[in-house]
């Protein structure tokens, strides 16, 4: 449970996530994934708690979880559109122009 | 302190799993509640690592928040498995290699650094507080601040407009 | 007084400013505000001159605010008014009101009519600022802005492609000269550290500056003023610049713009004063640019130009005086000449309103029966020029002459007499083929008509000015004197006053008659004489060829080395080929490339970020 560890588990995880991000084309898991991320990131943060034992760190954690809240409301609502013109894969969407195109 | 470590392991390998399940599973239910393993077994890991409220926030945030949030908007829009979801072409081997190389070499860069160990207390509520509210009280003002334009941003995307 | 000066220097520019903004309103009008915009300054000037003259004012000077402040160059805005700028304001104003009011008949039912009152009211503004201002920086400014009305006004009718060219021409020359006027105030503020004349002239008397930088300023300078007076090697663009509507000739390429350079002059006799050889060059200049444009005036046809070459030879008169030092004198010939070629060119262009738009004189014969004050008043304003007592030419001219005989300096003397002769023959022969004779052209005899009143009677309110302006000599002399005090004349030669005047005036007697004798009523014929004077004739026709030799040693080299190496090779090739295209493929292949990567894919810009972290965490571990 060294901090290298924790920081390495996170590693596996962020990249598990970022994997995911790449992989799959649907917007629900493109979120899943970032969500993953960010835990990740988490992780991160709470092994470098571990290793300095600051408090910061974990109030950083409790920050990063209010932001996160924020980015799955507005991502969700963004699925919501994206299921509203009738596809939910990330590649139909290549325009921000938000006029239907083509 | 064996148990601690033990419980640790198990965690992590259930995080693991449920990270990797999110991934590669068919139907985007399932992917949450991979998800949702995932998160459970990072809250344990927090409370394991000293830092319990945090621990408890993750599973009450996350594991019952985020998570039936992505269930409910999954089952309200009807979401289900799509064929050709998974992108198995050669940019999907080209992103497994890439993801690797990212990887070792984050592992890699994180066998050079030496990081000390620091036995430190229990973080609760009330340290977590202290800080939140004292040095950290501008980000804290912040995010609050991110999560009010984000509610508001989520609220007008979603509004069907109606046409008169 | 601060005031009134203020208001003579800004009512044209106001009137410019409605006429040219606001001239939509007024439109067929616009005299209603452009004239009085004269007449108040012309009313002002007047009371200027009669504060100085009879009251006894001195030299003022005005600041009215630091115009330029840097450290070490500070060029206040200020104007001077003292004797010299107190004639040359009353001069020009006095004749562009004529001018001015000449126009209202001139210029009816032009299109242009509020455009061409703007640009005479804002030449106005320039012109007096010149006159005005109280240091070379400022004078700099006006004397851009007369030039830049000068090129408007010449391609005033600017679809006309001979009006255009003539404009650019005169501004493209004018540009040369303004080039060494810059040069001649960057001198003399390296060497004096000013530009103001109450600051700049006490220093120059005794003073360690060494002299060839005197010389070399008061050179730079005079080159200004040969491109503005239109002087050899400089003058070509006066006589095109005759393509402008003729108040403009009369105006601007007579009485006052062209005679800027005569100010200047007499402005720096401080100058000029300090070093003769400057002045002996600038006497030079004239005389022989005299005796030139008389001999081309000759045998010129276009009523126009024989009036434009008679400007540019008066005008070296003008330098001929200044140069010797007598810049009272040749102040004297600019306000008389200002009358005179005023009136000339009014009543040339009443000539061609009468004609028809006719300006050539070989055309035309026998109109003064049908334009009998017309005729009176290009007589009149004729024997003036030609110097005939007790018209106002005469006493200026015989000044100029006088100073040139009792320089020293016989052959600018020679060539002034000479002058005079060539001056009395080319007027009178453009009055005999014009107002005399048989109608050589049916159609325009049959067409010709006097003027109306508001062109009349601004010409004989000039032609009065012609008359008497010379009467005022001793007034003005008196007047004047204290503005040259620190010049002194050239002098080297005793000479007798009355010879003089008796040489002068039986040359230009000589030249009316001999003009009449070849071409009053019957014409005069003789083959042998014709045959003799025929080669000459053509040498003058053709103005020496000094056009056409400009033309092959200045433009056309600068036009094929332009046009084969520059444009050919290097615009064509290098510049657009190149550079152009270059810039334009090099952004058609770098957008290629990058469209690749902003297809607008999430997933891609995902996946290069991952490949931009890869990099960087190798880059860390490499190192």
């Amino acid at each position: 449970m060294s901090p290298q560890i924790t920081i390495g588990l996170a590693l596996v995880l962020f990249f598990i996530g970022a994997f995911g991000v790449l992989f799959r084309k649907s917007a629900i898991f493109t979120l899943m994934c970032l969500e993953i991320m960010l835990n990740s990131a988490n992780l991160a943060l709470i092994g470098a708690f571990t290793a300095w034992g600051s408090p910061i760190a974990q109030a950083a954690v409790a920050l990063v979880m209010a932001v996160a809240a924020a980015e799955v409301a507005l991502g969700l609502a963004l699925v919501v559109i994206m299921a509203r013109h009738g596809d939910v894969t990330l590649d139909a969407f290549t325009s921000l122009s938000g006029h239907e195109e083509e | 302190m064996i148990l601690k470590i033990i419980l640790f392991w198990l965690f992590a390998i259930a995080a693991l799993a449920g990270a990797v399940s999110v991934v590669i599973a068919k139907h985007p239910m399932r992917a949450a509640l991979g998800l949702l393993l995932n998160f459970f077994s990072l809250g344990i890991i927090y409370i394991l690592l000293k830092a319990p409220f945090l621990g408890i926030a993750q599973i009450i945030v996350y594991a019952g928040g985020i998570v039936v949030f992505i269930l409910m908007a999954i089952s309200l829009l009807g979401l289900r498995q799509i064929p050709g979801d998974r992108d198995l072409s050669a940019r999907g081997f080209f992103s497994i290699l890439i993801t690797l190389a990212a990887l070792f070499g984050a592992l890699g860069v994180l066998l050079f650094i030496r990081l000390p160990a620091n036995p430190s207390q229990d973080v609760g509520a009330k340290e977590l507080g202290q800080e939140l509210l004292g040095p950290m009280l501008i980000p804290f003002e912040i995010a609050s601040f991110v999560l009010l334009v984000g509610m508001v941003a989520a609220v007008a995307l979603t509004r069907t407009r109606r046409e008169k | 007084m601060e005031i009134i000066l203020l208001i003579t220097l800004l009512t044209p520019l106001l009137g410019a400013v409605i006429n040219g903004f606001l001239g939509t309103w007024f439109r067929s009008k616009a005299h209603w505000v452009a004239v009085p915009a004269l007449g108040i300054p012309f009313i002002l000037s007047c009371y200027l001159l009669w504060q100085m003259m009879g009251l006894g004012m001195g030299p003022q000077e005005f600041t009215l605010f630091t115009w330029i402040p840097t450290g070490g160059l500070n060029i206040p805005f200020g104007l001077y008014l003292d004797q010299l700028s107190a004639v040359m304001a009353f001069t020009v104003t006095s004749v562009s009101f004529f001018v001015h009011f000449y126009s209202i008949g001139y210029m009816k039912g032009d299109p242009g009519y509020r455009r061409f009152f703007s640009y005479l009211n804002l030449f106005v503004f320039f012109m007096l600022l010149l006159v005005l201002s109280s240091s070379y920086l400022l004078m700099f400014v006006g004397w851009e802005g007369v030039g830049l009305c000068s090129y408007l006004l010449i391609g005033f009718w600017y679809e006309k492609k001979a009006a255009s060219d003539a404009g650019k021409k005169a501004f493209i020359v004018n540009r040369i000269g303004d080039a060494g006027f810059i040069l001649g105030m960057f001198l003399l503020f390296s060497a004096f550290g000013t530009l103001r004349f109450t600051e700049l002239f006490p220093m120059i008397h005794g003073n360690h500056v060494p002299e060839w930088m005197l010389m070399a300023a008061a050179l730079l300078l005079f080159l200004g003023a040969v491109g503005k007076s239109a002087q050899f090697p400089l003058y070509v663009w006066l006589p095109d610049a005759m393509e402008g509507p003729t108040p403009v000739s009369a105006l601007i390429h007579a009485a006052t713009m062209v005679t800027a350079g005569v100010y200047m002059v007499a402005r720096s006799s401080a100058l000029y004063s300090a070093v003769p050889f400057a002045g002996y060059i600038v006497a030079g200049i004239g005389a022989f640019t005299a005796a030139l444009a008389a001999s081309m005036a000759m045998a010129n046809n276009d009523i126009k130009r024989i009036l434009a070459y008679s400007t540019i030879s008066q005008l070296g008169y003008m330098f001929i005086a200044v140069g010797l030092g007598a810049y009272a004198a040749g102040i004297f010939h600019l306000y008389t000449h200002a009358f005179f070629k005023g009136l000339l060119f009014l009543a040339a262009g009443s000539v061609m309103h009468a004609a028809g738009g006719e300006l050539d004189i070989q055309r035309m014969g026998g109109l003064a029966r049908k334009a009998p004050q017309t005729a009176a008043l290009f007589i009149i304003g004729s024997l003036a020029l030609s110097g005939i007592p007790p018209l106002a030419g005469f006493f200026s001219k015989d000044e100029i002459l006088h100073a040139a005989a009792a320089s020293g300096y016989t052959w600018i003397w020679v060539l002034g007499t000479i002058t005079a002769f060539m001056t009395a023959f080319y007027m009178f022969r453009a009055v005999f083929l014009v107002f005399t004779g048989k109608p050589r052209d049916e159609h325009i005899y049959e067409h010709a008509h006097e003027s109306g009143w508001t062109m009349t009677v601004p010409m004989w309110f000039l032609a009065a000015g012609a008359v008497a302006a010379g009467w005022a000599g001793p007034l003005y002399h008196a007047f004047i004197a204290p503005v040259f005090s620190q010049a002194h004349e050239a002098h080297g030669a005793e000479v007798n006053s009355l010879t003089l005047i008796i040489i002068s005036v039986s040359v230009a007697v000589l030249g009316i008659l001999v003009a009449g004798f070849m071409y009053w009523r019957p014409g005069f014929r003789n083959r042998a004489l014709s045959l003799i004077l025929r080669p000459f004739y053509i040498i003058l026709y053709r103005k020496y060829w000094v056009d056409e030799i400009y033309d092959w040693v200045i433009v056309k080299p600068l036009y094929y080395a332009s046009l084969y190496p520059l444009y050919k090779g290097i615009d064509t090739y290098i510049i657009d080929k190149g550079l152009v295209d270059g810039t334009g493929w090099l952004a058609r292949a770098g957008g290629r490339l990058a469209r690749a990567f902003q297809g607008g894919n999430a997933r891609t810009y995902a996946l290069l970020m991952l490949a931009g972290l890869v990099l960087i965490f190798y880059l860390v571990l490499l190192k």
